[in-house]
Order: structure tokens, then C-alpha cells, then sequence
């Protein structure tokens, strides 16, 4: 594995006024670097931690740089006004940020200090030792839910679930807020078994702790033209059927209705 | 609510009635032209205007209306004044003469793009004495004049003013007994056929002969008098007063005194709000392309002693508005760090919830701004927004400035002698003359040249303007809405010679955002990348980009931009604000006035733009030019965003603007732009000194598909540049201009 410095973070985007990666308005940082290798991901320039070369629209372009925590938190701090009002904060993202856990321990500590509300968006594929490393400073997880299966999860992203399921259980039980998302791919986890699988655990998740929000997001092929860029294959694949959609909905809501003293949001973006 | 049951009989009663304009006055102005002498001033031919209109002119009320207002001035449907009695002066042969002779200067002074210029007079965009027509009433203002005639020694010129004010007096006292006469007639008549009617006529016939004569005392008849006094203004005066002015500050103590007696309950108070936010469209026919009612109405904001206005008449005039969802009136609320959270989230929920064109405008700048341009504070702080924002201090100020609009991108490129040749001949050598694009040897010489050139258009300009401007009081005088304002009663001088307190004259500048993009373009791509040579990159520009694509995409995607909050833009707008803020000061008015610096594009960026040859921005030739202080709309929306736009506003100082600055904000219709969201974003605004704010949200799929079948899509509605219109009774310019802008955020 790529060793990861906590002076700087490699990064491939820095997005301000993101308004759906957790509450209010937020800044998102995107870091470069991947563990998994999702056949759907629609952001293959945060796979590698190498710094690339995509070509748009005739020029050719660097994917990634290498930014300070001084340098970062300064571009953080500009907007620090629309997250006191909106309720909103810092996100980081990816690729997989807990890739670099030290620089966003470093940087965490930075936002604590400045009363800044922190989000982590993980696909969960890491030591539960690196969100360890962080846990005091984070106030709400964004986790991804991909595929139960082990072996399909296997198959689609090039890893075991098994870590991930443990860190997401981990998380819940040392009460961290966690929001729940799950992309949905046709031909991938949208059988009747899918559902069901996803359902039984989702229950067995509400005994370890509290669940703040379940985000279903179906499969759109908006970032596919960004393979070509970087001179890859684009993947193929569909969004799924409505009415598997609304049967994911439907069971999720029956299964918090049974449980009526865990709150939880249910929203599905298209 | 009584409202909704009455509504829509006043919208198909007044459709009825307003089909049938022009009314025919032509037995009117013969008896005008028959009393004129030839050697008349322009202030006793308005005096006869005021005469025959108390003699003659009929007046109208419908029946589901509680307001007494409609006067057949012979105005065309659309027009808002300044047309019929109240134009006879305007559409005399002396004013056209100027009016054309203005134009055609200017249309040889000037190469193509760098103005748009519609009169030599800003004739729209007043606003009334409020305060004064509350307190006196015109029996008031009347007795003041006749006391000035008696006990003051006088120029005949001010006599004849003062004479021409009480006739004004006097015609407002007629047609007010008109609308009592009407209203009793009528009362026996078959238009009286319901109860709701019979008690509108009842009241009107109390009420009429009373007020605006005397001075209101009860909430109705307040509010009546501002539409009654805005209407004859606009009728008989020949100027068009916009706003119904800050109906929250100066109706607040009637609405209490009448809830407290028991005089009014709170549902009839809304009814009457709810008329009032529904008069513009039931009046207006928006089927007609680019229908501009020109009607403004101001919330919020601090009093003259500097306390918050957020009241409960304040909470109720939103709920009307929401609850009318009208095209019109254009919604001017007031902000300031101390309001509340609570009135931020109410305000921008009214944003997003009206079909209006909503602006957010900022005290803490705006007030400074003014008493910089030498207001004193208690005139500033009672400032509204005119025709769409333009700010002018309600009661003492006479405000000219939107009617002249400068493309600032226009100057560069006649420094780069892009089409050039009228306005270097214009102006003299001495203070710019054309030049050798390879003597330039940096950026900052060429920053130079358009700084020096930028001054002899703006002074030339202002010269020539008031050499025009001079003649204002004798073609088209307005001495009842002058009485109206401080000084002018006084001094027994009208607006039009500059009689108010305060008389200010500006050119409202626009693409700002393509200048500063197109100076950062140069700047890279001639003197830090050295790709080009400026002659070089000229004559890209000349070829309108054709052959380097390239170099086009190049400048649009890859050069630091206005509004990407990079140290680089953000340093090259202030450096370019402040000094357009320092040059503007060398132009003075015809009143002696310096120039109030202003930033309004209305949709004057679409029509400069196509005379606008191509800029070193990346843009093409005739393509829009960006919107008033707004960062360009063609650059996409890659590295600029609600948060980089607000936040660039640190780098500017905008209290060197008194006339303000309007930065529009196109959002995507999204759920995510809540009113949490949004609130926080005007906030933010606010404190990071930004001026006025406009929310534009649109779905663009459905306008573009409004623009293949706009039969399928009658009542569709679009945000255009500080008004709200029917989609496809636009332009198709226009409409193509507003989609291509939303496109890059959605
Ligand atoms: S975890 Fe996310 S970034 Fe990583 S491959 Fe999967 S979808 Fe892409």
C-alpha cells in the first residue's frame, strides 16, 4: 500500500457549496486513493493515488495535488460563515479518506477547534484502528452499504465485505451518528435476495446502535465520460428498475416502523 | 379569507374594463392646446393638464375592488404613466426634439455596444414623498403653497411653479370627489350586486372625497392614498413612480391604532394587502411581449433612527405575497446583520415561494454607500428600490439612472481598436487617442489605457447628458410629485431643476464580470504565458476565435475568473471596481451633482453583447455580455459556486457605490436549496458586504420546453434580470439567453 503522509492529503477535488453530502451547506473534500474497485464507481480519478493525466476537451490536465493542512484548512475556513448558518460543515470524501487518516486526524483536530460540524464519507474498507484514530472528532458518518453477498461484493469491487460490515457494526456501537448509503445497480443487488439480505442486516444493525438516515442511490451513468478522459474502459451498467427502487423503500420503511423508537430518515436521490 | 372570494371577480372586471385602452381623450388635449400660448412655461402647461384633467377626465371603479384609483388618462394598457394626459408634454415637439436630437448624438458619439441609451431623462424610476402625502394630504401641501405665494419673495418662474402645485392640489381634490360621486351612483345602480360590492361603494363613497385631500387616518385610507397618489402622479405628471414604497414602516402605526380600536380586524387587513400585491397583474396583460409594470414595493430594513423594521404587518405582507403568487409587484425586501434568523428564513421562503422577482437588499452597505455619495444618513436609511432596484432615497431624492447602461467590456475592446473609430473621435486626443498595441509592454500599461479611457467615456458622457439634461424643467416638469419631495416645496423649484434635496444622475455599468475576465486573459496569455503577442491575440479576437477553438476553451476553462474566488480574480475585480468607483467621480450632473456609481444590467447585456465583438474572456462575438456585477454566466460552473461568489465579495467594497449593485444568483430548482440553505447564503451575503441579491431558480428542461411548445406553457413564468415575466411572451432573444444561463448550473 501507498504510504500516506499526515502533512500532506492527495486530493482530486476540492468542492465548495455541497449541499448533499450531509447536513447544511458543506465543503467536500475529495481524496485520491482507493481500496475497493467498484465496477460502477462513477469517480475513477479518485481510484489511484497516483497523480494522473486526463485530457478534456484538448488539454491535458493533472488529476490530483498534494495539499498542506495549513493550505487546506484556510480554504475550509472561507466558508466557515454558510456552515454556522446552515447547519452545514466539512465532508471528506473520496476515493477512500480513511486511506489518509492521519492528515485528516491533523485537520479534524483544526475544524474541532474552530467548532466546525465533520462528516467522513467511507466505503469502510480500512483498519478499524484508523477510525479509531479520529472517532472524537467526527460527528456524522457517511457509510456506504454496497452488497451483502460476500462473494458478489468480491466479485463487483474487488474486496471481501467482511472488514467493512465489522467497521460499520464498530461504528454503531461506539454510538456514532452514521447516515447508511446505498447504491442499488441493476444485475448487482437488486434481486428479491439482495433485498432481503439487506433488510436482515440493516435489522441486525438497529441492536447495535442508532441509525441517523438511509440514502438509496440508484445507479446513474453521469460520471462514465471521465473514463474515457483518463483513457480507460467505461463500465456498463443500468440503473435499476422503479419498482425495485420502491421495493427497497417499502421494506425499509416497514422495517423502522416495526421499530418505531429508532428514527430514521429514508430518501432516495434520482 | 374575504380576499379569494372577490379576486378573481377583479381580475375578469378589471381585464374588462383595461381591454377597452386606449381610452380616447382627444376632446381633452384640444382644450389643452387651445389654452396654450406659445410663449408658455412647461410648469403652466402641466397646469392646464391638472385643470382639464379636474374638469374632464372620468375616473373608474370596479366594483369587486375596495380601492379607488383607475383614471382615463388615455394611457395604453401597459404603460404605467407618461403616456396620454400626463405625456402631452413628453410627446410635444419640444421634448421629442431633444429626445431625438440626444439620440442621434449619441448614436454618432459612440461605436456600437458601448451604450444603450433611451432618453435624456430618466423619466421612470421615482419614487414619491410618502411621509409628506401621509401627513399633509395635497389640502396640506396646497395650503404650504399658497402660504409660500403670500409671505415669500418669489421669482415669476416660482410662482408659476407654486401656482401649478395648487392647481395639482385642487385636481386631486376633484377627481377624489369623482371616485365619492362614482361610487354613490353606482350604489343604485345594477353594478352594485353583491355585498362585498355595496360595502367597497359605501367606503369609497365616504372615503374619497375625504382622502387624499386630508390626510388619511385609518389603514385603508392610507393605503389608498399611496395608490391613489402613485396613480395621479403617473397619470397627469408625465413620470413614472414606481414604488408603492416601504409599506411595513409607514402603514405600521394606522394597522396598529385600527387593530387596537377595533376599526380593522387582521383577515380585513390582509384582504387589503392581498389587493394591493394583485393589482399589477390584474391591471396588466402579460400576454404582450416583455411586459414591464415597473411597480416595486419595499419590506424591511431599519426606520430613520436606524431600529429593525420586522413587524406583523411586515409577517402578513409576506404571507400575501405568497399567497397571491403574482408576477408583480417586484419585491424589494431590506436586510441588515441585526434582523433576525427568523425574518432571514421568512424572507427567503418569500423568495422561493412567488413568481416575483425578489432582491435582498443590504443596509449595511447600501446606507454607508449613500451617505458616502452625500446623503445624510436619516434621508439614506429611508432609501427603496425604484423601477427593479435602483436605489433612491424615498422623499428627497430624484434619482436618473436607469436609462443610460455602459458595457464595460465594450471599453477594452475599443483599447484593443475593436471597432473603435466613432469614440476616439469623440473624444479629443488629450484624453485618448488610439494606440500601438506593441508599445504596450506590460499589463499594467494596458490596465492604464483602459482606466484612462474608461474616464473619457464616463466624462464625456456626463457632459453631453447634462447639456441635455439642462432643459429637463422646461419639456416635461412634475410639480405635484415634486411638492412631494424635501426642498422642492420650499425652494418652489421642481424636481426637474433639480429642486429636491438630492438629484442624482448615474449610467448604470454592466459586464463588469467580462471585463475582469478578459483583462485576467490578456494578462495570461500575452504577458505571463507569452502564447501571444497583443496584436497577435487582437487578431484572434477580430477572427472571432476562428481556427483556435483551442485557445477560446482554453480561456474560458483554464484562466482564473470573476466570481472563482482565487486570489488572482479577486485582486483584478477590486483593483477595477475601485477604480471604476474613483473615476465616476469626475462626472457631474446638470445639477452640479457628482455621479453616483451604480451596477444594473436589466437585460441591456443581451442587446450590448450583440455589438460586442469577441472578448479575450473566451467569448464569442455578440454573444451576452455578463450581467451587472454578476460573474459571467458562459464560464460554467466548474470552479464557481454560491459559496466562491459570495465569498469574492470580501475582495470589494461596495460602499463606494451609492446607486448599489445587483448580483444575480441562478440556483438549479432543487430540493436542496431549502430556505435553511438559502438564508444562509443571504446571510452570509450581508455580512461579507455584497449589495443587493437576486435569487433565480428555473427548471431548465421545462423552459426548453416551453421553447418548442410554448402552447402547452401560457402561465409559465421566468426570473429574467430584476423582473418576472411570462416565459414564452418573451423575446426570443431573451429566452434563449435565460436558458443558455441556466444551463451552466443546473
Ligand atoms: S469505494 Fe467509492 S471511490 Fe472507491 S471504487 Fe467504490 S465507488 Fe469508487
Amino acid at each position: 500500500m501507498a504510504s500516506f503522509s499526515s502533512e500532506t492529503a492527495r486530493l482530486f477535488d476540492i468542492q465548495r457549496y455541497s449541499v448533499g453530502d450531509g447536513p447544511g451547506i458543506r465543503t467536500t473534500v475529495f481524496f485520491k486513493g482507493c481500496s475497493l474497485r467498484c465496477s460502477w464507481c462513477h469517480n475513477p480519478e479518485a481510484l489511484s493515488h497516483k497523480i494522473q493525466v486526463m485530457n478534456k476537451e484538448g488539454f491535458d490536465k493533472k488529476v490530483g495535488f498534494d495539499i498542506t493542512s495549513y493550505d487546506l484548512m484556510s480554504t475550509l475556513l472561507k466558508d466557515i460563515s454558510l456552515y454556522k448558518k446552515s447547519g452545514g460543515g466539512v465532508t471528506f470524501s473520496g476515493g477512500e479518506p480513511m486511506l489518509q487518516a492521519a492528515f485528516i486526524r491533523k485537520t479534524l483536530i483544526g475544524l474541532k477547534e474552530e467548532n466546525i460540524n465533520t462528516a467522513i464519507d467511507t466505503a469502510g474498507n480500512v483498519p478499524f484502528s484508523s477510525y479509531e484514530s479520529i472517532l472524537d472528532w467526527v460527528d456524522l458518518f457517511l457509510f456506504d452499504l454496497k452488497i451483502l453477498s460476500p462473494q458478489k461484493h468480491h466479485l463487483y469491487t474487488g474486496a471481501s465485505n467482511q472488514l467493512i460490515l465489522s467497521n460499520l457494526e464498530n461504528l454503531l456501537k461506539h454510538r456514532k451518528k452514521v447516515e447508511i448509503r446505498m447504491p442499488i445497480v441493476k444485475g448487482l443487488n437488486d434481486s428479491i435476495d439482495d433485498i432481503d439480505n439487506t433488510i436482515s442486516y440493516l435489522s441486525k444493525l438497529l441492536e447495535f446502535g442508532e441509525i441517523n438516515r438511509i440514502k438509496v442511490l440508484p445507479y446513474h451513468s453521469l460520471g462514465q465520460f471521465k473514463y474515457a478522459e483518463l483513457g480507460f474502459k467505461s463500465p456498463n451498467h443500468e440503473a435499476p428498475d422503479a419498482d425495485i427502487l420502491a421495493e427497497y423503500e417499502h421494506r425499509i420503511s416497514h422495517l423502522f416502523t416495526k421499530n418505531r423508537d429508532k428514527k430514521v430518515e429514508l430518501s432516495t436521490i434520482n | 379569507m374575504d380576499f379569494d372570494s372577490y379576486k378573481d371577480a377583479m381580475y375578469n372586471e378589471m381585464n374588462a374594463w383595461y381591454k377597452t385602452y386606449p381610452t380616447d381623450i382627444s376632446e381633452l388635449t384640444k382644450i389643452i392646446d387651445q389654452k396654450i400660448s406659445s410663449d408658455q412655461s412647461g410648469y403652466e402647461i402641466r397646469g392646464h393638464i391638472y385643470d382639464v384633467a379636474a374638469d374632464m377626465m372620468e375616473v373608474k371603479l370596479f366594483p369587486h375592488c375596495p380601492f379607488y384609483f383607475e383614471m382615463a388618462s388615455g394611457r395604453n394598457r401597459n404603460i404605467w404613466g407618461m403616456e396620454g394626459l400626463g405625456g402631452y408634454l413628453k410627446n410635444s415637439k419640444a421634448y421629442q426634439d431633444l429626445r431625438h436630437g440626444y439620440l442621434s448624438d449619441a448614436e454618432t458619439m459612440w461605436d456600437k455596444g458601448m451604450f444603450i441609451i433611451n432618453d435624456f431623462v430618466d423619466n421612470d424610476h421615482h419614487a414619491m414623498g410618502i411621509d409628506v402625502i401621509l401627513e399633509k394630504g395635497f389640502k396640506g401641501i396646497m395650503e404650504e403653497a399658497l402660504s409660500l405665494l403670500d409671505n415669500k419673495v418669489l421669482s415669476d418662474e416660482q410662482k408659476h411653479w407654486l401656482n401649478t402645485v395648487i392647481k395639482g392640489c385642487q385636481c386631486a381634490k376633484a377627481l377624489g370627489e369623482k371616485f365619492s360621486n362614482q361610487a354613490e351612483a353606482f350604489l343604485k345602480s345594477e353594478l352594485c350586486n353583491t355585498e362585498l360590492s355595496k360595502k367597497f361603494f359605501e367606503r369609497i363613497k365616504n372615503t374619497a372625497s375625504r382622502v387624499p385631500w386630508n390626510a388619511p387616518s385609518t389603514f385603508y385610507e392610507a393605503i389608498n392614498s399611496l395608490i391613489f397618489a402613485r396613480e395621479m402622479f403617473n397619470s397627469l405628471d408625465g413620470v413614472g413612480i414606481c414604488t408603492y414604497g416601504r409599506l411595513d414602516k409607514v402603514l405600521l402605526p394606522y394597522y396598529l391604532q385600527d387593530i387596537e380600536t377595533g376599526a380593522i380586524t387582521q383577515e380585513e387587513a390582509y384582504d387589503l394587502c392581498a389587493t394591493l400585491i394583485s393589482l399589477t397583474d390584474a391591471r396588466w396583460d402579460y400576454s404582450q411581449n416583455q411586459v414591464e409594470t415597473s411597480t416595486t414595493i419595499c419590506l424591511g430594513g431599519l426606520d430613520s433612527s436606524g431600529n429593525v423594521i420586522d413587524n406583523p404587518l411586515t409577517r402578513l405582507i409576506f404571507q400575501a405575497i405568497v399567497d397571491c403568487n403574482t408576477l408583480n409587484p417586484k419585491i424589494n425586501i431590506r436586510v441588515t446583520d441585526q434582523h433576525s434568523q427568523g425574518f432571514y428564513d421568512a424572507a427567503v421562503h418569500v423568495s422561493r415561494n412567488t413568481r416575483s422577482s425578489v432582491s435582498f437588499l443590504n443596509d449595511e452597505v447600501i446606507v454607508p454607500a449613500m451617505v458616502n455619495g452625500g446623503l445624510e444618513k436619516t434621508h439614506a436609511l429611508n432609501y427603496v428600490g425604484g423601477g427593479c432596484q435602483e436605489v433612491v432615497a424615498e422623499g428627497t431624492q430624484v434619482s436618473s439612472r436607469a436609462c443610460w447602461y455602459l458595457n464595460l467590456s465594450r471599453v477594452l475592446t475599443a483599447v484593443l481598436g475593436q471597432n473603435s473609430s466613432k469614440t476616439y473621435q469623440t473624444l479629443d486626443s488629450s484624453s485618448a487617442h488610439p494606440i500601438e498595441l506593441k508599445d504596450l509592454k506590460t499589463f499594467d500599461e494596458l490596465y492604464r489605457e483602459v482606466i484612462s479611457m474608461l474616464t473619457a467615456v464616463s466624462v464625456k458622457f456626463s457632459e453631453h447628458l447634462a447639456s441635455y439634461q439642462q432643459h429637463w424643467k422646461k419639456v416635461n416638469p412634475a410639480p405635484l410629485y415634486s411638492s412631494t419631495l424635501l426642498s422642492c416645496l420650499k425652494s418652489a423649484t421642481d424636481m426637474s431643476a433639480g429642486g429636491a434635496k438630492y438629484t442624482s444622475t448615474t449610467f448604470a455599468t454592466g459586464a463588469f464580470g467580462t471585463l475582469v475576465d478578459s483583462l485576467l486573459g490578456i494578462k495570461h496569455i500575452v504577458f505571463d504565458e507569452k502564447r501571444l503577442s497583443l496584436s497577435e491575440f487582437v487578431e484572434v479576437l477580430n477572427s472571432n476565435f476562428e481556427n483556435h477553438t483551442l485557445l477560446q476553451k482554453y480561456l474560458i476553462s483554464e484562466i482564473p475568473y470573476f466570481g472563482d474566488d482565487s486570489e488572482e480574480s479577486n485582486e483584478m475585480a477590486a483593483r477595477l471596481m475601485k477604480d471604476i468607483e474613483l473615476l465616476q467621480k469626475e462626472c457631474r450632473n446638470f445639477a452640479d451633482a457628482q455621479y453616483h456609481p451604480t451596477f444594473y444590467s436589466y437585460h441591456t447585456n443581451i442587446y450590448l453583447g450583440m455589438d460586442t465583438p469577441a472578448t479575450a474572456d473566451g467569448r464569442l462575438a455578440g454573444r451576452p455580455v455578463s450581467r451587472s456585477v454578476s460573474p459571467s454566466d458562459y464560464k460554467g460552473n466548474n470552479r464557481r459556486n454560491p459559496a466562491t461568489d459570495i465569498h469574492a465579495l470580501k475582495a470589494l467594497d461596495y460602499k463606494g457605490f451609492p446607486g448599489a449593485a445587483i448580483q444575480y444568483m441562478t440556483l438549479p430548482i432543487a430540493n436542496e436549496q431549502s430556505d435553511t440553505i438559502l438564508s444562509a447564503v443571504l446571510q452570509t451575503f450581508v455580512e461579507n458586504g455584497g449589495s443587493i441579491l437576486e435569487y433565480q431558480f428555473n427548471d431548465v428542461e421545462i423552459l426548453k420546453k416551453a421553447q418548442e411548445n410554448p402552447e402547452n406553457f401560457p402561465e409559465l413564468s421566468v426570473r429574467v434580470c430584476g423582473f418576472s415575466a411570462k416565459f414564452t411572451a418573451l423575446d426570443k432573444t431573451v429566452q434563449q439567453e435565460v436558458i443558455e444561463r441556466l444551463s451552466q448550473v443546473a
